[in-house]
This record gives structure tokens, C-alpha cells and sequence, in this order.
């Protein structure tokens, strides 16, 4: 093993270094029954880590997103006047619902010992936060193509190309018809991007920052 | 249970505070941290076995939180590094500047602030003291890889004393 460099001054700096902090603690004296009987004693109470409780938060406003998509679908439908089967959009809510709960509870079950090494700890913190993120992703390219589709599908609708087919269509229709897919395609594109960012700020920077955490203590 | 803990903490408060003044800036960061780091001690204890000693357990973890866990505020300044400024804009090259030991201790912060979180964690770890055994068990590297790891920051710390560069 390589023996420990000397370095004159910074070494002498160590023990200065734990002496004024260990004063300091002893001064901010964070951990005085007072204070320990408030904030701290209600955080102990808690069963759960702030992550886990971060991660029930998201769960939830998941569950309610898929929902009021599937809401919104059924009343699109609707709209149109075409009409799937009731069980379809049951079958689809409790599919969306299982789905989420089921990533939740495999991701609480990886949730590492909290007195596993550092290594060990960010290695199964950096595979449920990738898990969290392939999943936002695959959402946004569902949600994207599944829009791009809709609004695609409302195009050809009101031109009547679904009841009549292209033929009948006039060149200034055509030209509307092109606009329509422009549109659609920026709304599909600007939907990705946007869930992209989104799930970027909510879990990307940090996913990365332990990445490379993990990368430097990895390296030799 | 519960009053064996908070005399735990209270006796061993000096090891999480180290780690929250390393890890966050400001007192209601460190506050907020400590009570972070103190509530997953609190969770983790009734599975503390002790044969182990005491300050690897509760560095595994409260390194852990800080590092894994913890989001910062989003706007935070460094604590230090309005005085380190000065001090490194006295210590040009061409006008020696002998600073006293507070001033060099804090330097010796505004230094650390600077480093990656994997590189705080070594380094306050090594300047707590532990052996290189002990700081492999806290991060899971190999003592080798602590040793080498450990001299290269120690290293970078010192030019960065010198110099004021990172």
C-alpha cells in the first residue's frame, strides 16, 4: 500500500481542523433534547426516508396523471362518437394504476440498508433512479406518439378522408391536411422535450451526479 | 431505547455535525441535514450490532444521506469563500502573505468546499482520523485505493492552499 505523503502545514492543519469543529458542534449544540423533542423526533417517527417519501409523492401524482389520461381518453373518444368497450378503459385505469404500484414497490425493496457502504449505497440508488427514469421516458414517448396519433386521427376526421378516402380531396385541403401534421409533429416533439426536462430536473442531475460520485470512488 | 439514542447523538454529535458542514452551507442547511442524517441513524439503530464501532456505523450512514439522499437548496454560497477570496487575492505570487492558523483553517474550508462529494467524504474521513482501514469500510474502496486516493486530494488541497487555484 502506499504509504501515507507527509505534506508539512496541511498535516498540522488536521488536528486544528476537528478541534474547531468539534467546538463548534459543541456550541450549535444541534443535538439538545429541546430540539431533539421537535423537528428531529417527528423525522424519527417517520417510517420512511425522505426519499422513499419523495418517491410516494411522485407515485402519487403518477397514478393521478394516468388516471385523468385515461379520463381524457374516454371522453375523446366520446367526442368523436366512437365508442371501445367500457372494460377496455377499466382494464386500461387498473393497468395504469398496477403499473405504477407495482415500479414502487420494486424500487422500495431495492431501497439500500442505510448502514451499507457508500459504494454499495449509491450503486442501488443510481439503479432505482435509472429504473425511475426509463420509465418517465418510455411515458413520454407513449404520450408523445399517443398525441401525435390523436391529433392526426382529428385531422383526417374533419376532412372526411376516414369517410371518404384521399381522393376526394381538393389541393387547398391537402395543403391544410400538411399544416395539420406540422402542427401535430411540434406538439408530439414539444410534449417529449418537455417530459424530458421535466423528469431531467426531477431525478436526471441527480442520477448523474451520483453516477460520476460513484465513478471517481471506482476509479483507480 | 429512544433515551439510549439521544444520548448517543448527543455525546457523538461532533461526528455529524463534521459531515454537515462539509456536505451543506449555511446554518438552516446544516440544520436541516443533521436532523436528515440524525432520523436515519434513529432508523437504522435497532440493527446496530456493537462489536462495530460506533463512528464507521454512523459515518456509513450519515455519508449516505449527505450523499445519496440529501437535496441541497438550490441556492446556496459557499460559506467560506468570500474570505478565502481575499485571502488568495493577498496571497499573490509576487506579495508573500504569511496567514495565521485561522486564516489557513479557513482556507483549509473554502479548499474542501471546492471538492467533488466522493472527495469530501475521503478527506473528512481522513481528517476525522480514521485509520485507512476504517475509510475503506465506509466507502467500500480498498485501503489501497483509499491510500492513493487520499494523497492525490491531499495533494490537490495543497496547491489549492498555495495557489488558490482548483
Amino acid at each position: 500500500m502506499e504509504s501515507p505523503e507527509q505534506i508539512p502545514g496541511f498535516d498540522a492543519l488536521q488536528a486544528q481542523w476537528r478541534q474547531s469543529l468539534e467546538q463548534q458542534s459543541g456550541a450549535a449544540d444541534l443535538a439538545d433534547p429541546a430540539f431533539l423533542s421537535t423537528i428531529t423526533r417527528q423525522k424519527m417517527q417517520q417510517q420512511t426516508s425522505e426519499t422513499l417519501r419523495r418517491l410516494q409523492r411522485n407515485l402519487l401524482a403518477d397514478v393521478l396523471a394516468a388516471l385523468a389520461l385515461t379520463a381524457a381518453g374516454y371522453f375523446f373518444q366520446g367526442y368523436f362518437g366512437r365508442h371501445l368497450p367500457g372494460i377496455f378503459w377499466l382494464g386500461l385505469a387498473v393497468f395504469s394504476v398496477g403499473y405504477h404500484v407495482n415500479l414502487f414497490f420494486k424500487l422500495k425493496k431495492q431501497e439500500p440498508a442505510p448502514d451499507a457502504n457508500l459504494l454499495d449505497g449509491l450503486q442501488m440508488r443510481i439503479t432505482a433512479l435509472e429504473k425511475l427514469l426509463g420509465m418517465y421516458r418510455r411515458t413520454g414517448r407513449l404520450l408523445a406518439v399517443l398525441l401525435f396519433g390523436a391529433l392526426i386521427y382529428r385531422a383526417l376526421r374533419s376532412e372526411g378522408v376516414l369517410d371518404e378516402g384521399p381522393v376526394a380531396l381538393d389541393r387547398m385541403q391537402y395543403l391544410w391536411l400538411f399544416v395539420q401534421t406540422g402542427i401535430a409533429l411540434l406538439a408530439a416533439v414539444g410534449l417529449e422535450f418537455c417530459m424530458k426536462w421535466y423528469v431531467d430536473k426531477l431525478y436526471g442531475r441527480h442520477c448523474r451526479a451520483l453516477v460520476e460520485c460513484r465513478r471517481e470512488l471506482q476509479e483507480v | 431505547m429512544e433515551q439510549a439514542f439521544t444520548e448517543l447523538i448527543k455525546t457523538h454529535q461532533a461526528l455529524i455535525y463534521k459531515v454537515c458542514h462539509v456536505y451543506a452551507n449555511g446554518d438552516e442547511a446544516r440544520r436541516d441535514l443533521f436532523q436528515e442524517i440524525v432520523a436515519q441513524l434513529w432508523r437504522a439503530f435497532p440493527k446496530y450490532n456493537t462489536d462495530q464501532k460506533w463512528t464507521t456505523w454512523a459515518y456509513r450512514i450519515a455519508l449516505n444521506v449527505a450523499i445519496t439522499q440529501w437535496r441541497k437548496p438550490e441556492k446556496v454560497s459557499l460559506s467560506y469563500s468570500g474570505s478565502f477570496q481575499i485571502r488568495l487575492e493577498q496571497s499573490l505570487p509576487d506579495t508573500p502573505y504569511d496567514p495565521t492558523p485561522d486564516e489557513r483553517l479557513a482556507a483549509l474550508h473554502a479548499a474542501i468546499a471546492q471538492l467533488s462529494p466522493a472527495e469530501k467524504a475521503l478527506i473528512l474521513l481522513y481528517l476525522d482520523g480514521l485509520s485507512y482501514a476504517d475509510i475503506a469500510q465506509v466507502t467500500g474502496i480498498t485501503e489501497n485505493n483509499a491510500g492513493v486516493k487520499l494523497n492525490r486530494i491531499k495533494a490537490k488541497l495543497k496547491t489549492m492552499l498555495q495557489h488558490g487555484k482548483s
